[in-house]
Formats: structure tokens, C-alpha cells, sequence
């Protein structure tokens, strides 16, 4: 009985945590787009390492799809001149959220080519047992002209 | 002596149910996403609005090929436009990943032919889409395609 009872608390108690974390996981994850903008902005990919999850996978604006360890391995190569986020919008879905914002950056990519695009991305975290949230993916469009 | 052999042994077996459950549950969401990204793609090519009002959770977004952002709303209005017209659609090389037992993100190629708001597009995207458990119905929260060849 006492276990059962147990059971129900415990349920309950998680339950109303989902229900009221909304915005307080909406302000956690934008603080963590800005930490990723921060490693863009000071070409220090050491920034956004802990906030990919080691499943990410990232989507380019050209289709191509790389891990984490290929993602920051392109990250280190990209030297950025100027790097800017718009429009940045984060919503929760318990303990997934999902962020969406306007890129624009100009610099030199990953080959060396000169780099200057204006993308869309959407971000995908989720509240990882310890309680971190993490990246699991992100993907990139280019805005047609 | 004994007893702690025999508990450990108890342990070694509960952990190995939980596992083998666990990758089970994993298995089983990612064929349920599977099926249900086909379903997504097939409503989507005979303009059926009754599947993504049941199946894109409020507060879905939609990053297009093109660069444009849809809501919910938007994205059904879309497919009730009957100026829309699919002539084809083939989704394949579907991938799942799960984080947790609420959440599961798709990796597809759609390749298509339509005439979407005027314009004729006629192209290949690779997709992610990123799957919700709300109450026992796994729901869209946001799909983004980006364009690997075509017009």
C-alpha cells in the first residue's frame, strides 16, 4: 500500500514539474543559444562542445549532415569575422524544446572559401538524467532571395 | 555468502530485463515514428488537414526549404489551399534517434513535385523532424528541410 502510495507521489511530483518548467527550460536553453553564438563570436568551439549531446547530428544549409566530433571539428576550421543571431524563439515541450532564430555570418569557412550567408536554423534539446541540456540536432536552411 | 551470490544474480538479471526492455521501448518508438512519418507525407500529399491537427503539437514550427517559417496554423492552411497541388512525394532513408521515452528526432530525404503557393517546385530535401510524446501521441514539434538538389 505504502508503496503504492509511494508510487502515486512520486508521479504526481514529476508530473507537476513538467508542467511548470516551461518557461524557466525556455530561458535555460536561450542562455545556451548564446552560448553557442558567444564560441561562434570568439571562434572558440570549446564553448559550445558540452552543449552538443553525443548523438547530435548537424543538418547544413546544403544537406550535409555531420556528428558531433565532425561538427566541431568544422568549427574549429570556420574562422568568423561577424556573427549575429535574430529573432531567436525557444519553445518547451516538457523536456524537449525547441529553439529557432535567424544566422547571419561572414567570414572564412571550414575549406578556407570566404564565407557570407544568411540562414535559418532550428535547434533541438532536451533535458538530459543529469539535468543539462543538450543539442541533439540542428539544421540549417538558406533564405532564397 | 550465499545470499549476497544469489542477490547479485537477482541484480545481474533485473538489470538485464531493464536493458532488454529499455532497447525494446527504443526499438518499438523508433518503428512507431517510422510509420508515422509516412503517414505525415502521405496527408501531406492529399491535403489532408485532420492529420496534422491531430499530429503537430501546438507550438510546431516549420522551417522550409526555401527559407520561410510556418506555424501550425499556417502549415494547415497550407494544405487546405487547393491551389496546392502534390504531383509526387517519396520519403526514404528514414532514420530515428530517441533521447528518453518522450522524445525522438527523424532524418529523411523527400523528394518531390508540386506546385506550392505558384510556384513549381520540383526538388530533393533532407529533413529532420524532432517527435513529442504528448500523453501517448507522438506529435511534431518542428520540422526543417533544407534543399540538396532541384528548383
Amino acid at each position: 500500500m505504502w508503496c503504492l502510495v509511494g508510487l502515486l507521489s512520486f508521479g504526481s511530483a514529476a508530473l507537476s514539474q513538467d508542467s511548470t518548467a516551461g518557461s524557466g527550460s525556455e530561458k535555460a536553453v536561450a542562455a545556451l543559444e548564446q552560448q553557442w553564438l558567444q564560441s561562434q563570436k570568439t571562434n572558440n568551439p570549446d564553448l559550445v562542445a558540452p552543449l552538443l549531446a553525443d548523438k547530435f547530428v548537424n543538418t547544413a544549409r546544403d544537406g550535409k549532415v555531420t556528428s558531433k566530433a565532425e561538427s566541431l571539428a568544422a568549427a574549429k576550421a570556420t574562422k568568423y569575422e561577424a556573427v549575429a543571431y535574430d529573432d531567436v524563439k525557444v519553445t518547451a515541450f516538457g523536456r524537449a524544446a525547441i529553439a529557432t532564430g535567424d544566422f547571419k555570418a561572414k567570414g572564412t569557412d571550414s575549406s578556407g572559401k570566404p564565407l557570407d550567408t544568411h540562414e535559418r536554423f532550428t535547434d533541438t534539446w532536451v533535458k538530459m538524467p543529469n539535468g543539462q541540456w543538450q543539442c541533439v540536432a540542428s539544421h540549417q536552411s538558406s533564405i532564397e532571395m | 555468502m550465499a545470499t549476497r551470490g544469489t542477490a547479485l544474480v537477482v541484480i545481474v538479471a533485473l538489470s538485464c530485463v531493464a536493458l532488454s526492455v529499455n532497447l525494446h521501448a527504443q526499438g518499438d518508438t523508433a518503428k512507431q515514428i517510422k510509420e508515422l512519418q509516412q503517414q505525415s507525407r502521405d496527408a501531406q500529399m492529399k491535403n489532408d488537414a485532420s492529420w496534422a491537427q491531430q499530429h503537430l503539437a501546438d507550438g510546431f514550427v516549420a522551417g522550409n526549404s526555401w527559407g520561410d517559417w510556418e506555424t501550425k496554423d499556417d502549415f494547415i492552411k497550407d494544405l487546405e489551399n487547393k491551389t496546392n497541388k502534390w504531383k509526387s512525394g517519396n520519403i526514404s532513408e528514414v532514420q530515428v534517434a530517441t533521447f528518453g521515452s518522450n522524445t525522438a528526432v527523424s532524418h529523411y530525404t523527400f523528394t518531390y513535385d508540386a506546385e506550392l503557393r505558384g510556384t513549381h517546385r520540383a526538388r530533393t530535401v533532407i529533413c529532420s523532424d524532432t517527435w513529442i510524446n504528448d500523453s501517448g501521441t507522438w506529435k511534431t514539434a518542428a520540422t526543417h528541410c533544407s534543399m540538396v538538389k532541384g528548383k
